[in-house]
């Protein structure tokens, strides 16, 4: 199967929510360091809404397409429902079946996502 | 004491003492020398390390501007051609090169020149994949 859908790779080259945000009130950045693929994901909170989720890093399509997708799914979502967004849903936004080791790169944007949430203002 | 990896290693001592280890280095060193002289033409395709035979084994590393080396490999193998990406236990040099990740591939005696014309055409269609987007 095509790994590289359509919108994986618009993702990708049009990366939506891309930037810092400074004075974030969650921030944590999260590397694979076999891979050398790095996300640090900003979040603003507003009335325990996701005012803002932006993200920054470098990496393979799968790894950046995957922080974007998740900056557009949860922005406006509440703070709860971004925590406890699953493996299983980013599998699923993605839309592709991937492979244990590209499933990394797939999981690293919710990796840091669920740790910028748990340790809270958090710049590491 | 690993019994069947001691027992399986033996087997591919004796396979490439039957071959000949001069036969190998000498296979493996014509088919370096045939990667990096076709894999240099491949627009936007940079190989790390000497541009020559010597002090190479048989392995050639090498970056394609637009395409990570994960998604490369990726999509290479979906063409039956093994890549390895990433940092090859050689964390601190990709740092010093300031280099996220390198594909790598490999040649022993059972790959071809064939193999090699695979892997450039390979990579231009990993190209084609990523301009389009």
């Amino acid at each position: 199967m095509n790994l590289y859908r359509e919108h994986v790779l618009d993702h990708y080259a049009n990366p939506r929510h891309f930037g810092e945000l400074a004075n974030a009130d969650f921030q944590h950045t999260e590397a694979n360091p076999v891979c050398g693929d790095e996300v640090t994901i900003y979040l603003n909170i507003q009335n325990g809404v996701v005012d803002e989720f932006r993200f920054t890093g470098k990496g393979c399509a799968i790894s950046m397409a995957a922080a974007s997708i998740l900056a557009e799914r949860l922005t406006r979502r509440s703070l709860a429902e971004a925590a406890a967004f699953t493996d299983q849903q980013m599998q699923d936004e993605l839309g592709i079946s991937l492979s244990p080791t590209r499933l990394k790169c797939g999981l690293l944007a919710i990796s840091a996502l669920r740790k910028a949430v748990k340790l809270g203002k958090v710049i590491s | 004491m690993p019994v069947a990896e001691a027992v399986g290693w033996a087997a591919a001592v004796r396979y490439l003492e039957k071959l000949g280890m001069e036969h190998v280095a000498e296979h493996e060193s014509s088919l370096t020398e045939y990667a990096l002289e076709h894999l240099a033409k491949v627009p936007g395709l940079t190989i790390y390390g000497p541009l020559e035979t010597a002090n190479r084994v048989g392995v050639v590393s090498f970056t394609v501007d637009g395409v990570h080396a994960h998604d490369l490999a990726t999509i290479l193998d979906q063409g039956g051609v093994a890549l390895r990406s990433g940092h090859h236990c050689a964390h601190p040099l990709h740092d010093k090169l300031g280099l996220p990740a390198t594909a790598r591939a490999s040649f022993s005696v059972y790959n071809t020149a064939g193999d090699i014309d695979r892997l450039a055409a390979g990579v231009c269609d990993a190209q084609k994949v990523f301009q389009a987007a």
